[in-house]
C-alpha cells in the first residue's frame, strides 16, 4: 500500500544563518494492507517528520513515496498539487498530534466534510459523522460548536472522527490517543483496530505503551541523523 | 478530477519601462482549485493577476484557458471581443476596492442584474428574482435591493461585488486582496462567506493577498512572490509548515501561529 525509499529531509534555517538540520537520511519503510507499523525512537529522531513527509506536508529533498491511489501506484514526491489533494481526500487519512481546522465551523460539519469524499449522499455523510462522534464519546451538545473552545481530549476526538469516518486505505497516526483518558483511549484503539483489520495500512507513533501493544504488528526503529559540518 | 487544467500560465513576464513587475511565472490551475499568491507590496502580484485575467498584455509568455468546450485557448491570441465575452461569462474579478468593481450610481439589485443582462437575460422578473437570491447568498437584506451601494458599509459593498461576480456562474474568479481594508470581524465574516461559496459552486480562483490568514482559510495552494519572481510554491500547508525559501521563512515567522 505504501513504500518510502531513501527519504532525505533536512531543514535549512535561512533566518538563523543558514544552519541546516538533517533529520531523515535515506529512510525506507514499507507497509502492507491490514498491517499497523509503529515508528520507534527517542524524541527528535524524526518520527513526526517522517509521517508528515508521507502525508506530503513536508517536502523531502530526495527519495520516493509510493502509495496505491485509485488502483495505481503514485509517487507523492514531486506530485502535482491536484494529485496530492486527491490522495489526501480519498486515500490517506492523517491524524495529526493536534487538531488544526478552519475556524468557526462546528465539529459535526467538520466531520461531515470528510465523509462527503466517501459518499455522494449528504444524509449518509451526516449519519456516518454522527455515528463516529458517538462511538468516540463526544457529547452531542458539542457537535454544533467549533472545536476551538474544546478541551485537548475533545479536540483529539474530533481529529480522530475526521479520519475514522472515511474509508481511507492508508492511515497515518501521530500519537492519536495521547490526549485521551482511559475510556476514550479504549474506544479510539478499538476503532483504529477495526480499520486495520478491515484492510487499512497504518503507520503510527504511539508513546502510549498500551496503544502500541494493542495496535502495532511490528516496530521500525529510527536512528538519529548525523550532524554534518 | 480532470488532467486538463482550467488555466495554464507559462513564462509570463511584464515590465513597466525598466521596472520588472513579474518575470517567468508559470503554473497550472485545475477546476475547483484555489491558488493564493502572496508577497509584499510591489512584488508583482496584482500585475500578474491582471495579466492572467486578460486585462494587461504580458511582454512574454502565454496564458491559456480551457472554456466549457475543454480546449485550452491562448487568451491573448483571441480577439478583444472574445476576451470580453470570456470575462463576462466564465470569469469574475473581485477588486480590493469595491468601488472599482461596482457601479456606484445604480442600485444594488441593478448591479447584480447588469451582469445577467450582459450574458443575455432579458426577463425582468427573472433577473430581479435572481438578484434577490444572490443578495440573500451574500447576506444582504432583501429590502436593500433598491438602495445605492454608496450607502452600504465597506463589508456590504464587498459582498455586493461578490454577488455581482458570481451571479453569472463563472468557473474562475480572480480576487485582488478581497478582504483588504475591512476591519477584522468583517474580514472573518467575508472569508466564511467566500469559503462557503467557492465550495458550493466548485469555483477555481486565483487570490492575491498579503494576508496569510486569508490563505489558510481559502487556498489549496500557494505561490510566494518576491521582486516579481515566484520563489516558492506548493500546497498551502506545505509552504506554511515547511517554508524553504528565505523570504517565505521570514513571512511565516512574522505571523502568529494559527
Amino acid at each position: 500500500m505504501l513504500t518510502a525509499q531513501a527519504l532525505r529531509k533536512s531543514f535549512t534555517l535561512h533566518l538563523r544563518g543558514g544552519v541546516t538540520l538533517p533529520v531523515l537520511e535515506g529512510n525506507d519503510l514499507t507497509v502492507a494492507a491490514g498491517e499497523c507499523v509503529g515508528l520507534l525512537g527517542p524524541s527528535g529522531v524524526g518520527k513526526s517528520t517522517l509521517l508528515r513527509c508521507l502525508y506530503g506536508n513536508y517536502r523531502p529533498q530526495a527519495g520516493r513515496i509510493r502509495v496505491r491511489h485509485d488502483g495505481a501506484m503514485v509517487d507523492l514526491v514531486g506530485a502535482p498539487p491536484y494529485l496530492l489533494l486527491a490522495v489526501r481526500r480519498r486515500t490517506i487519512g492523517y491524524v495529526s498530534q493536534f487538531l488544526r481546522v478552519i475556524p468557526r465551523i462546528g465539529a459535526l460539519d467538520l466531520v461531515i466534510e470528510r465523509a462527503l469524499a466517501f459518499t455522494p449522499s449528504e444524509e449518509e455523510a451526516r449519519i456516518r459523522a454522527m455515528t463516529m462522534l458517538t462511538a468516540l464519546n463526544l457529547p452531542a451538545r458539542l457537535w454544533a460548536l467549533p472545536p476551538a473552545t474544546f478541551s485537548g481530549g475533545e479536540q483529539q476526538r474530533v481529529n480522530l472522527a475526521r479520519v475514522l469516518v472515511g474509508d481511507y486505505p492508508i492511515l497515518l497516526l501521530d500519537e492519536p490517543t495521547a490526549a485521551l483518558d482511559q475510556q476514550n483511549r479504549d474506544a479510539a484503539i478499538e476503532l483504529i483496530g477495526q480499520r486495520v483489520r478491515s484492510g487499512a495500512a497504518a503507520v503510527g507513533i504511539f508513546h502510549d505503551a498500551d496503544a502500541r501493544r494493542r495496535l502495532t504488528d511490528r516496530g521500525v526503529e529510527l536512528v538519529p541523523a548525523r550532524e554534518t559540518a | 478530477m480532470s488532467r486538463v487544467p482550467l488555466l495554464c500560465a507559462e513564462g509570463v513576464a511584464k515590465s513597466f519601462g525598466a521596472r520588472v513587475a513579474c518575470r517567468d511565472v508559470g503554473f497550472e490551475l485545475h477546476a475547483g482549485e484555489i491558488l493564493g499568491v502572496v508577497g509584499e507590496s510591489g512584488s508583482g502580484k496584482t500585475t500578474l493577476l491582471r495579466c492572467l485575467a486578460g486585462q494587461l498584455t504580458p511582454d512574454a509568455g502565454r496564458v491559456a484557458y480551457a472554456d466549457r468546450s475543454g480546449a485550452l485557448r491562448d487568451v491573448f491570441a483571441m480577439s478583444e471581443a472574445e476576451r470580453r465575452r470570456l470575462a463576462r461569462t466564465e470569469w469574475g474579478f473581485v477588486h480590493q476596492n469595491p468601488r472599482d468593481g461596482l457601479r456606484m450610481g445604480i442600485s444594488a439589485g441593478a448591479n447584480v442584474g447588469e451582469r445577467l443582462m450582459a450574458v443575455g437575460w432579458r426577463h425582468y422578473g427573472a433577473i430581479r428574482a435572481s438578484a434577490l437570491a444572490w443578495l440573500a447568498n451574500v447576506e444582504i437584506a432583501a429590502d436593500r435591493i433598491d438602495d445605492l451601494p454608496a450607502g452600504f458599509s465597506g463589508g456590504m459593498q464587498q459582498r455586493l461585488q461578490i454577488a455581482r461576480n458570481l451571479v453569472s456562474e463563472p468557473r474562475l474568479v480572480y480576487m485582488d486582496e478581497p478582504t483588504g481594508g475591512l476591519d477584522v470581524s468583517v474580514q472573518a465574516r467575508l472569508l466564511d462567506l467566500l469559503r462557503r461559496l467557492v465550495q458550493r459552486l466548485q469555483l477555481a480562483s486565483v487570490v492575491v493577498t498579503h494576508d496569510l490568514g486569508v490563505v489558510r482559510m481559502l487556498c489549496d495552494r500557494l505561490m510566494v512572490m518576491q521582486a516579481g519572481e515566484v520563489v516558492e510554491e506548493g500546497l498551502t500547508d506545505q509552504v506554511l509548515d515547511d517554508p524553504q525559501h528565505a523570504y517565505t521563512q521570514l513571512l511565516v515567522s512574522s505571523i502568529l501561529p494559527a
